[in-house]
């Protein structure tokens, strides 16, 4: 009996045909759009942050390069050989393949230079990416729920030796790719996603070969079934948590780690500084933090040395690394929104402060 | 009320997304936008603020005209802490307490989708229940996949009563954009059902055998007419191409989106058995087939809108003609030197923010120039915008 024969043919399908959606999707703006004709010093996403970024890539290049062999020498020697078994262990690799593909062309997109319509370039593009490969996994969990349930109804056969060598050389290729990708996991919620998919995939097969040996052994075939609800209800709380992360971040919210009220109060705690509104953080993700608020200095500060002081503050204690910072020297008229009513500001002269229309 | 939902496919290049009219500002856009989705809802019914004015040059965005998809007047604010949740904070308490928040304080739509969501729980589950105990197993699937759409339309509610939320310490923008993920979502599960409905044609067609399922009438039939209902609900968004002008309007463009690709869905599922029964061949591959298209152009442009929105891309209401004028007309300014860095990006539809980084003449007074270019981008529509004076 192949190894999990219906679960894979169903994950690689559709998520090729989401691939190709994610594709259509992303490059519609390189096509079209022309870059901003006025001098901007505006530097693309990946370019400054590049450190990680390029040693991220090449695991990825080496992890998928693996697989898809891998992949390819199974499917076809099982096209060859005519066997069930190699040709459902291909399409399970297919599922890595693809999730790796989704992470590559992600990061691929995330460092184009950001343009007119895309004024913050393309690096959001990792952050879908890492959710899509994590609901996917979700998805795919449980379906694992489900097909035990089928197992459960319908014992499967005993595995094959030739079927669990193939087993265990996938499982060590799994092992590789967890390996090259464990180092960029932290950083990026990107490389995290195919990190997890990899995981995943490699319990998979370890459950595969230990229940194969179990069901030799002992001959309880119910252990198979189980072994798979075990690892889906491993896998869950993980996926869970790449999908709040990435949701976090898709929602503008305050990065984790991040706290709103100690930066406030850094930046408060300036002798300069008279008041602060109008704060906001949001996470441009792979741990990018962006900062935009209102400052109310008092009157005479040199703005320059302030805007230094507090960039400099904020990146070095906060990592916040964009940061806009409006100077006021005068108190808004309503501190929630500022400015933002339709009523004109009157701003009399520069040593005359209080007045108001 | 015999108003057909209007599949409006053809591709709708006249939106103002992509117009570069230098004619002027965006309000003449916002105009015509309202113009042309009145001209799309060919029908008996029209909005109800047709003959209302339109929108005046000098009036700024945030005047946003009256609602012209309100069904309800009942949009009491929904909160306390009691019942609204923080995303991550689950417990079964606080979802009972969720849904008693809903019956009492939700506005309409929220309690209209609250019972589609209940008749299709309550469905789903019977459906489950009949193939465990008759061991049919497409039933048993057509519930998973029931299953998985009650899930992501309580998802939708629940976007909808926490997007209510005011912002607080961990999302400084506030909780709506929750509404446009869960429009995303939704519209997400719709192209995968799409695309999983080619595949399972595709495997029809390749079978070619007498593996025909015949498909339960008696579920698909139950199914249309719950999901019809549905479409009833939320009428007012029945179309592909929608103007987006607040949060909540892509949360019920994508509710009304799935419950119409659902029955869709099952109309194909009971065409597909008649034409069987007919004896017609490959019944099952075109009207999968068809189903399944169908569903992709219907879903592709809320996919995309919302895509766009969460990918913080410009604003697609607003031309980039008018932004770029906007920056010469700053960088024209004596005391501007240039611009650093111009970025705009929706919070919500309708809620658009700014960032800009001039540099500026060291010596000068940037209180105008502060007050000059806030007030260039407020004509625009431009919310919240944040700038940053760089003296050289």
């Amino acid at each position: 009996m192949p190894r999990r024969l219906p679960l894979a043919p169903m994950r690689t399908r559709f998520t090729w045909w989401m691939q190709a959606a994610l594709l259509v999707v992303g490059s519609r703006g390189c096509t079209v759009v022309s870059k901003t004709r006025f001098q901007s010093k505006e530097t693309t996403m990946g370019a400054g942050h590049d450190h990680g970024k390029g040693a991220n890539e090449r695991s990825m290049w080496i992890a998928l390069s693996l697989t898809g062999s891998f992949m390819i020498a199974e499917a076809v020697g099982g096209w060859l050989t005519g066997s069930l078994a190699l040709i459902s262990d291909a399409a399970h690799m297919l599922t890595d393949t693809v999730a790796l593909a989704i992470a590559l062309l992600a990061i691929r997109i995330g460092k184009r230079a950001a343009d007119r319509r895309r004024t913050f370039g393309y690096g959001r593009f990792e952050i879908i990416a890492a959710a899509f490969n994590a609901g996917m996994l979700f998805a795919v969990a449980i379906y694992i729920f489900y097909e035990a349930w089928q197992r459960f109804r319908m014992p499967p056969e005993v595995q094959s030796i030739p079927m669990l060598v193939i087993a265990s050389l996938g499982l060590i290729v799994n092992l590789i790719s967890m390996r090259l990708l464990s180092a960029g996991q932290s950083e990026s919620l990107n490389v995290k996603g195919a990190y997890l998919e990899v995981w995943s995939d490699m319990l998979g097969s370890l459950g595969v070969i230990i229940g194969a040996g179990v069901i030799y052994l002992t001959g309880w075939t119910w252990f198979d079934p189980l072994i798979a609800v075990l690892i889906a209800v491993w896998v869950l709380p993980r996926t869970y948590i790449l999908l709040k992360a990435s949701a976090n971040v898709l929602l503008e919210g305050v990065p984790e780690g991040v706290e709103i009220d100690k930066i406030e109060s850094s930046i408060r705690s300036d002798a300069d500084v008279r008041g602060v509104h109008d704060l906001h953080i949001w996470g441009l993700g792979s741990g990018q933090i962006s900062l935009a608020a209102h400052v109310l200095l008092a009157p005479g500060v040199q703005v320059d040395s302030f805007l230094r002081r507090t960039e400099m503050k904020l990146k070095s204690e906060y990592k916040v690394t964009h940061t806009t910072l409006q100077c006021e020297f005068e108190p808004c008229a309503d501190e929630d929104i500022c400015s933002l009513s339709t009523n004109v500001h009157d701003r009399d002269d520069e040593h005359d402060h209080h007045s108001h229309a | 009320m015999d108003r057909s939902v209007s599949f409006d496919l053809r591709r709708d290049d006249d939106l103002p997304n992509d117009r570069s009219s230098d004619v002027g500002y965006t309000a003449n856009d916002r105009r015509l936008a309202y113009s042309r989705s009145f001209h799309h809802s060919h029908g008996p019914r029209t909005p109800a603020a047709a003959t209302k004015p339109f929108l005046d040059r000098t009036v700024s965005a945030i005047d946003m005209p009256p609602e012209i998809y309100s069904v309800d007047g009942d949009d009491v604010f929904f909160g306390g802490g009691k019942s609204a949740t923080a995303i991550g904070r689950v417990s079964a308490l606080r979802m009972v307490f969720v849904v008693f928040g809903v019956l009492r304080n939700g506005n309409r739509q929220m309690k209209r989708l609250f019972l589609l969501i209940s008749l299709n729980v309550a469905y789903s589950t019977t459906e489950l229940l009949i193939g465990l105990l008759t061991g049919r197993v497409g039933l048993v699937s057509d519930a998973f996949h029931l299953t998985f759409g009650c899930g992501l339309l309580t998802f939708s509610l629940f976007a909808m009563a926490t997007s209510r939320k005011k912002p607080d310490h961990a999302y400084s923008y506030g909780y709506k954009r929750l509404e446009v993920l869960s429009a995303f979502t939704n519209a997400l599960f719709l192209m995968f059902m799409s695309f999983s409905l080619a595949v399972e044609a595709l495997h029809a067609f390749i079978q070619d055998e007498s593996e025909h399922k015949h498909y339960l009438i008696v579920s698909a039939v139950t199914n249309l007419l719950v999901n019809l209902l549905g479409v009833w609900f939320f009428r007012n968004y029945a179309r592909v191409n929608i103007v987006y002008r607040k949060a909540e309007d892509m949360n019920y463009h994508s509710v009304c989106l799935h419950v119409i690709s659902d029955s869709i869905r099952s109309a194909g599922l009971i065409l597909a058995s008649w034409l069987l029964s007919l004896g017609v061949e490959n019944a099952e591959v075109l009207c999968l087939g068809l189903v399944s298209v169908t569903v992709f152009m219907l879903v592709m442009p809320l996919f995309k809108a919302t895509g766009g929105v969460l990918l913080q891309m410009a604003p697609p209401n607003i031309p980039s003609s008018a932004l770029s004028k906007c920056l010469r007309q700053i960088t024209s300014r004596e005391d501007v030197v240039e611009v650093l860095q111009a970025r705009f990006w929706e919070v919500v539809p309708g809620h658009t923010v700014g960032s800009l980084r001039i540099q500026v003449k060291s010596g000068i007074d940037e209180r105008p120039l502060l007050q000059y270019v806030y007030d260039v981008y407020h004509d625009l529509g431009v919310q919240d915008l944040t700038l940053q004076t760089d003296y050289i």
